[in-house]
């Protein structure tokens, strides 16, 4: 093994180096100087984008043809993108998976930095934890072994449960977090069954293709495994039929951890969806049994998600089932057909890595908004306090009424080149019918995203004016994400053209 | 013979051998207690006593007083068989069943795999004295001895009784934090040796000679063991699962007659089998100074001399560390439970992980 | 190096039957149990099953820690949550058992055993060839003799493997553990304000 390709996860070691500061940093600070936590911890997210960025930058140097986007579609002339025995691949799509955790992860960071009065957990712990989520989410993107990727998502998971948890006096956040840790060990149980299934079929722990001949017996194990395997993936992002647990998990959450799972956990889980359907599964044979299952799964998605949102009065659950609504379409950009060579998969891929970055800049903003909207250490979080917003807050209404319009997928914001992208690759791959089922859910959408809008902007009669705590961190991250959200709308091109 | 017949050599020597010393400990504590304590203990039952039949046919033994009662361990016996085993209406009464099996046979199947004595040379080929030489070594005994805390567990939470539920509970907390210092101070035995199979552990002790024990190259290991087998056994100084001054009798409270004597033999046995690890890991094993000349011997008769005495050997170690518990056990006061909590993970457990980076230290070739 | 294919003698395959039906009875008596002592006690007796398929699959190490791991760690600890409950509270029995959740479970164990059965009972012929191949390819990489592997196959096996190929991942683990063992922390620490 070649241990000098561990320089290629220096990302993922910046982010393990900076939780453990921190948490070292809580036991031997005094309780005045705690201020300096929430730095350690953001410094660590920048330094791990900084050294992301690097890694990209010199990676893309040093491969003849440019850093491959995807692993499974790199040209076997090229340089393989595969380190340390196959246990993790750097490539574009893993790159950009570990870029969306780091953002997540530092307004994760920044949400809870705010809130010092009414938190019961330690801060050390809770960024440690946060930056180890993220550490497993950015693992989670790069691996390339069934091992690794299983160890990954329980780094993830188990530091998910626990933060979701974080409010001690909350009762809400206990009841989120026991039910993300049993059903998350569930789907985890489903996974790992799923593997073993596949594992006794190839003998093989890596992600790479599986050739069988149609009349080979072990086909059944495969595809034993194969459903179970989907079964728990499908769970952990959150898409119908294994959806239940999203709705109670983020509202009980702490609004940061609520977005962390939101953007992160969704994100690394879409790159295990990713390399496990196009990559493991990605032979044609097996394209053609699990297409059908996607498309199902996607149209079912979108549908409930969005119609469930429409009734929904607080505004995390909105979110929450907005978060399911947007799973479907992401699903839509896995369909691809029978016969699609490798430029039309990594255009898929493309669609999906784009919109994870979209909507994670605009769900981490929507939820920095809802962080701050607090009275008296509560978070105000239905919609009627929200009346009027624009009065007293113009700046933050404004951010997140471009959050609401980006997420409804209309044309100035990144969500509609988001959208538009993956609907046009689900109908390259002639799947026209759930792309159009997705439009018109989209559309059906529009209706509560304005809601939240004109709550803001044209109170009701009688309401009271909703009070912000000011803090200039989150207001910065929330601008950043507007603009962000603005840009990447205006200006897709600087993300779709990068190699 | 047939040369599978001889594997019955060992199974019998063990089983047989563990069996019929136990009473023999039972009686041994109440004398050693009695002796600790200036008294004369059990004296009543024998053939020295006062009341003896010597006595009666007119033979005066009055001044061997203390040799009375011999014959303790029978009636003792007798009386635990005979007795009515009460089973009370309020106890889960499957699980009350269950319970005393798993306190007995544990440390029954962990001896399995320990030598008692040096090789047989039958037909050309080395017979280890051992039940079953197995691949997993010492593993075994962890894994097997993991399991007797579900006798205590089990036995305390069937009772239905608050004492007991008490003692059960203590216990399980108990045995799982001491199995953690136990099993890495043994990994850093199975480092030194590179293997986990005590028949191997031995060899190469044997080949070292004296110096070649265990406790010379592991000396911190060896006190840690002997402090976790302590506490895993129940006994005193860590005996707060049956705490008489609070407890009554901790998670045996309910059980009477011969229930309460598995419990009971389950204990003993419980330390002849760390005694019989001790020996094995730490002690050479069977082995003893001298060893090497006689089995050099050609003559068939001196090599069995050499096999009886390194059953002797094994048999004088195992009872040492028995012997030095029961002393222990009558002169040291009971910890406080935190202290207990507190000197487990907090001594041992980093002592034991800093044993372990010593050994991998010292042993880098 | 060849598979040998070992006959069992009867009394193995009495005892092989044996470990079979008290784990799948355990198995089943852990869901049906209403005490939930009961169920933890018969989930431990699982365990031990499959600590005995190991046995039966040469797994030897695998077993014991099974039953160190599982057996004597987790279940214990189970256990020892269980304790600190009432009793009372588990003596009625809330609303009865659960048969739809018993059915689906029940179908969802057919379903996979029938396609592990539909598989393996085609032939099983392939499976070897390519567990064959997966021990070489094995051999190749850790670079030890079929020698070796005959004087010390489990341990050795695994501990090259975990020490070579598999490090990274045995490393990564080490994280998860940190993860878990900071949220326990963080969960058990009493409340501290400020």
């Amino acid at each position: 093994m070649n241990w000098s390709q561990l320089v290629e996860l220096l990302p993922v070691g910046v982010v393990l180096a900076a939780a453990l500061v921190v948490v070292f940093l809580q036991l031997v600070l005094p309780a005045k100087e705690r201020y300096v936590l929430p730095m350690a911890a953001m410094a660590g997210c920048l330094l791990g984008l900084g050294a992301l960025a690097q890694n990209y930058l010199s990676l893309n140097q040093f491969l003849k043809g440019g850093l491959p986007w995807f692993a499974a579609l790199a040209q076997p002339s090229g340089h393989s993108p595969a380190i340390l025995n196959g246990a993790f691949v750097i490539d574009g799509f893993g790159i950009s998976i570990a870029a969306v955790a780091l953002i997540a992860g530092a307004l994760s960071v920044l949400c809870a930095s705010h809130n010092d009065d009414d938190s019961a957990l330690g801060k050390g712990e809770y960024y440690g934890l946060v930056l180890l989520a993220v550490a497993g989410m950015m693992l989670l993107g790069f691996s390339h072994d069934f091992l690794t990727l299983l160890i990954s998502l329980e780094i993830m998971s188990v530091s998910t449960y626990i933060l979701a948890g974080s409010e001690r006096e909350n009762v809400r956040s206990g009841e989120s977090a026991m039910k993300y840790l049993v059903l998350g060990a569930f789907s985890s149980a489903f996974l790992m069954l799923g593997m073993a299934f596949v594992f006794g079929a190839t003998g093989s722990l890596s992600l790479s293709p599986v050739f069988l001949l149609p009349n080979d017996p072990r086909n059944y194990l495969v595809m034993g495994g194969f459903g179970l395997i989907l079964v728990g993936m499908l769970f952990k992002v959150g898409a119908v039929p294994f959806h239940f647990w999203v709705p109670d998990v983020y509202q009980g959450a702490p609004t940061g951890v609520t977005g962390l799972m939101a953007v992160g956990v969704k994100a690394a889980g879409f790159a295990m969806v990713a390399r496990i359907l196009l990559e493991t599964f990605g032979a044609p044979v097996f394209r053609f049994q699990w297409t059908g299952l996607i498309a199902a799964a996607a149209v079912v998605t979108m549908a409930l998600g969005n119609f469930i949102a429409l009734r929904q009065s607080s505004v995390k659950r909105l979110l929450a089932y907005s978060g399911i609504a947007h799973t479907g379409y992401l699903l839509l950009a896995f369909l691809v057909q029978k016969n699609a060579n490798a430029a039309m998969v990594e255009e898929s891929l493309r669609a999906v890595s784009f919109y994870l970055v979209a909507y994670g800049l605009m769900t981490l903003g929507a939820f920095g908004v809802v962080s701050l909207t607090r009275e008296d250490g509560r978070t105000l979080e239905n919609l009627e306090d929200y009346n009027g917003l624009a009065k007293e807050h113009p700046a933050l209404a404004l951010c997140m009424a471009a959050f609401m319009l980006s997420l409804a997928g209309l044309p100035p914001f990144s969500g509609f080149f988001a959208k538009f992208m993956v609907f046009r690759s689900a109908i390259d791959n002639g799947f026209v019918l759930p792309a159009v089922l997705g439009i018109l859910t989209s559309v059906a959408s529009l209706y509560y995203y304005l809601r939240v809008v004109l709550r803001m902007y044209m109170p009701e009669e009688g309401s009271v004016a909703a009070r912000c705590q000011y803090a200039w961190t989150s207001n910065l991250l929330i601008y950043a994400s507007g603009l962000g959200s603005v840009l990447l709308g205006v200006a897709p091109h600087l993300m779709m053209g990068m190699k | 013979m047939a040369p599978y017949l001889w594997k019955l050599l060992p199974i019998l020597l063990v089983f047989g051998g563990v069996l019929g010393i136990v009473p023999l400990l039972v009686f041994l504590e109440r004398k050693i207690c009695a002796l600790i304590q200036d008294r004369l203990g059990p004296n009543r039952v024998g053939i020295l006593g006062p009341d003896s039949p010597l006595e009666i046919l007119g033979i005066k033994t009055g001044e061997k007083r203390f040799l009375g009662g011999l014959m303790q361990p029978l009636a003792d016996a007798i009386k635990l068989i005979a007795k009515e085993d009460i089973i009370p209406p309020h106890v889960e009464k499957y699980l009350f069943e269950f319970a005393p099996f798993f306190a007995l046979l544990p440390p029954f199947l962990a001896f399995a795999v320990i030598p008692v004595g040096a090789p047989l040379m039958i037909d050309g080929k080395e017979m280890p004295l051992v039940v079953a030489d197995v691949g997993v070594g010492f593993l075994w005994i962890l894994a097997v001895a993991s399991l007797s805390a579900y006798g205590v567990a089990l036995g305390g939470w069937a009772s239905n009784n608050k004492y007991a539920l008490l003692g059960g509970i203590r216990a399980t907390a108990q045995m799982i934090s001491y199995e953690i210092g136990l099993g890495m101070a043994l990994l850093a035995v199975a480092m030194q040796y590179q293997s986990v199979e005590p028949v191997q552990i031995v060899k190469q002790q044997v080949e070292g000679g004296f110096l070649g024990w265990g406790v010379f190259h592991q000396p911190l290991a060896f006190l840690l063991f002997t402090i976790c087998a302590f506490a895993e056994n129940n006994r005193l100084p860590f005996d707060l699962p049956e705490c008489e001054a609070e407890l009554v009798g901790g998670y045996h409270t309910e059980y009477s007659s011969m229930k309460f004597g598995m419990f009971f033999q389950g204990e003993y046995i419980a330390m002849l089998t760390m005694g019989g690890l001790l020996a094995t890991l730490f002690l050479g094993g069977w082995h003893y100074p001298g060893y090497a000349a006689l089995s050099a011997s050609d003559s068939g008769f001196v090599q069995i001399v050499a096999v009886v005495l390194s059953l002797v050997s094994f048999g004088i170690k195992t009872m040492g560390f028995v012997l030095f518990s029961m002393w222990v056990r009558w002169t040291l006061p009971r910890f406080r439970y935190d202290q207990l909590m507190n000197l487990g993970w907090k001594v041992i457990v980093p002592v034991a992980l800093f044993n372990i980076v010593l050994t991998a230290m010292l042993n880098i070739h | 190096m060849e598979y040998s294919v070992q006959i069992m003698s009867p009394a193995a395959h009495i005892l092989f039957w044996f470990v079979m039906v008290m784990t799948v009875a355990s198995a089943a008596l852990v869901v049906v149990a209403k005490k939930i002592l009961h169920a933890a006690f018969a989930l431990s007796i699982c365990f031990l099953g499959v600590s005995g398929i190991y046995v039966f699959l040469h797994a030897d190490f695998l077993a014991a820690v099974q039953l160190i791991v599982y057996v004597g760690g987790i279940i214990v600890l189970i256990m020892f949550a269980i304790m600190f409950s009432s009793h009372t509270q588990e003596a009625g029995g809330e609303g009865g058992r659960h048969y739809l959740a018993l059915g689906a479970g029940a179908a969802t164990a057919l379903i996979v055993f029938t396609s592990v059965l539909m598989m393996v009972g085609k032939l099983n012929q392939p499976l070897a060839e390519q567990n064959n191949r997966a021990y070489e390819a094995y051999q190749h990489t850790v670079g030890i003799t079929a020698a070796d592997l005959a004087a010390e196959p489990q341990r050795l096996g695994l501990g090259h493997m975990l020490m070579g190929e598999y490090l990274l991942p045995f490393e990564v683990a080490s994280i998860l553990v940190l993860a878990a063992l900071l949220g326990a922390v963080v969960i058990v620490r009493k409340e501290t304000k400020g």
